[in-house]
C-alpha cells in the first residue's frame, strides 16, 4: 500500500506541476486571446447554423480574455429595420442587438487543460496520446457548443427577446438539460472521455506506475 | 470481471449508471429543498471551526463564512459531493470483497470530506491574503479540478490495492 500511495503522490505532484504551468500560461493575456479566438472562430458559424433565426457573433473580453461576449439579433427584426431604412432613404440602419456573457475558462479552457494533462500522464504511446487528445478535445468542444446552443435557445425564448418560440415541453427539457450541465458534469465528461479513449484492460494499472503487461 | 471481454467498458457503464443516479438525486427538488442547505450549513460550521483553530475570528451566516474583511459563501457544487460520488461509484462498481469496498469507502470519503473542509478554509484565507484573480484560480482550477483529480487518484490507488491483495480462498 505504501508504494501505491507513493506512486499516487508522484502522479499528483506531476499533475499539479503540468496543470499549474499550463494554467499560468493560459492566464497570459496574449495566450488567452489566442485560445479565445481559436474557440470563437468555428463556434460562431456552428451556432449560427444551429440557430438560423438569429445573427450571432462572438467576441473575446476580459483582462485575460476569459469571457465570450455572444452578440445576437433577430434576423426578422434586422430585415425589417433594413427595409425601413431603405424606405426612408437612409444609407445605414441602426440594428438593436443584445448580448450574453459566458465564462470561457469555466466553459472550455480549464477542462481542456485538465483533459490534456490527464492524457499526457497516461501510460500510452505518444502517438496514442496525440490521437486521444485530438478526439477527446473535439468531443468535449462539441459538448460545449451544445451547451452554448442551449443557453442561447433558452435566452432566445425569453418574452423580451422572442427570436424563438419553442414548444413548452421542449423548452422545459432544454432548461432541465442545461441545468444539469454544471462544472461537475463537465468534469465528469472529461473523466469519461479520458477513460474511454485511454484506459484499456492492459494499461489501467500503469497509471500509478505499475508495469504494463 | 477483469477476465471478461470488455471489463473497462463494463466498469465504465456501471460507473456512469451510478453517477446518473447520483445526479438524479443531486439535482432533484427533494435534495435541493430538504438536504442541500443542512449539508452546506454543516460544512460552513465545520470550516468555521477549523478557521477558529487557526486563530481567525470568523462567523457563520447560513452557508457563508466571513469576517469584516472577506466572506466565502459555500454553494451547491462547492460541497465536494460530486468528487465523493466519483469515488463511491467507482468503488461500488469495481469487483472487490465487501470488506475491501467498506475500507475504501470509509477512507476515501473521510479523506475527501476532510480535504474539502481544508479547501473551504483555504479559500477564505486566499480571499483575505490574495487578489480576486488568485482566489478565482484557486476556486475553480485549484479547487474543483484538483479535488476531482484527488478523488480519481484515491479510486485508482484503491483499485490497484485490491488487485494486488491476494484473494482469500472461497
Amino acid at each position: 500500500m505504501k508504494s501505491l500511495i507513493g506512486a499516487a503522490l508522484k502522479y499528483f505532484t506531476l499533475f499539479i506541476l503540468i496543470y499549474g504551468v499550463l494554467t499560468a500560461i493560459s492566464l497570459v493575456p496574449q495566450v488567452g486571446e489566442v485560445c479565445n479566438r481559436l474557440y470563437r472562430k468555428p463556434t460562431a458559424p456552428l451556432l449560427s447554423a444551429m440557430l438560423p433565426k438569429a445573427y450571432i457573433q462572438i467576441k473575446g473580453e476580459g483582462d485575460n480574455y476569459e469571457t465570450l461576449r455572444i452578440e445576437f439579433a433577430s434576423k426578422a427584426v434586422v430585415q425589417q429595420q433594413m427595409a425601413e431604412a431603405k424606405k426612408t432613404g437612409q444609407a445605414m440602419a441602426t440594428i438593436a442587438g443584445t448580448n450574453n456573457l459566458v465564462n470561457f475558462q469555466n466553459l472550455f479552457l480549464i477542462f481542456f487543460l485538465f483533459y490534456i494533462v490527464l492524457v499526457s500522464l497516461s501510460p500510452i504511446s505518444w502517438k496514442q496520446k496525440i490521437s486521444s487528445a485530438l478526439i477527446g478535445t473535439a468531443l468535449f468542444y462539441l459538448f460545449t457548443v451544445f451547451k452554448l446552443y442551449l443557453i442561447l435557445l433558452i435566452f432566445f425564448n425569453q418574452p423580451d427577446i422572442a427570436i424563438y418560440q419553442t414548444g413548452e415541453t421542449m423548452l422545459q427539457i432544454c432548461k432541465n438539460v442545461r441545468f444539469c450541465m454544471t462544472l461537475g458534469t463537465s468534469g465528469l465528461l472529461v473523466l469519461v472521455l479520458w477513460a474511454v479513449l485511454v484506459l484499456k484492460k492492459h494499461n489501467w494499472m500503469g497509471l500509478l506506475g505499475e508495469k504494463v503487461a | 470481471m477483469l477476465q471478461d471481454k470488455h471489463p473497462i467498458l463494463k466498469f465504465l457503464l456501471g460507473f456512469i449508471g451510478c453517477m446518473v443516479i447520483f445526479y438524479l438525486i443531486y439535482f432533484s427538488s427533494f435534495y435541493q429543498n430538504q438536504l442541500e442547505k443542512p449539508i452546506l450549513y454543516a460544512q460552513a460550521n465545520i470550516g468555521n471551526a477549523l478557521l477558529h483553530l487557526l486563530g481567525y475570528d470568523t462567523k457563520v451566516v447560513g452557508a457563508a463564512i466571513g469576517s469584516n474583511n472577506f466572506s466565502v459563501d459555500i454553494q451547491n457544487g462547492c460541497d465536494g459531493l460530486e468528487a465523493i460520488a466519483i469515488l463511491v461509484s467507482g468503488i461500488l462498481i469495481f469487483p472487490a470483497s465487501r470488506r475491501q469496498k467498506a475500507s475504501g469507502l470509509l477512507w476515501g470519503i473521510g479523506i475527501l470530506f476532510a480535504l474539502n473542509l481544508v479547501r473551504i478554509a483555504g479559500l477564505y484565507l486566499a480571499g483575505i491574503y490574495f487578489s480576486k484573480m488568485v482566489f478565482d484560480v484557486l476556486h475553480v482550477q485549484g479547487g474543483f479540478i484538483i479535488f476531482t483529480l484527488i478523488s480519481v487518484l484515491l479510486l485508482f490507488t484503491w483499485m490497484n490495492w485490491v488487485m494486488q491483495t491476494p484473494k482469500s480462498p472461497a
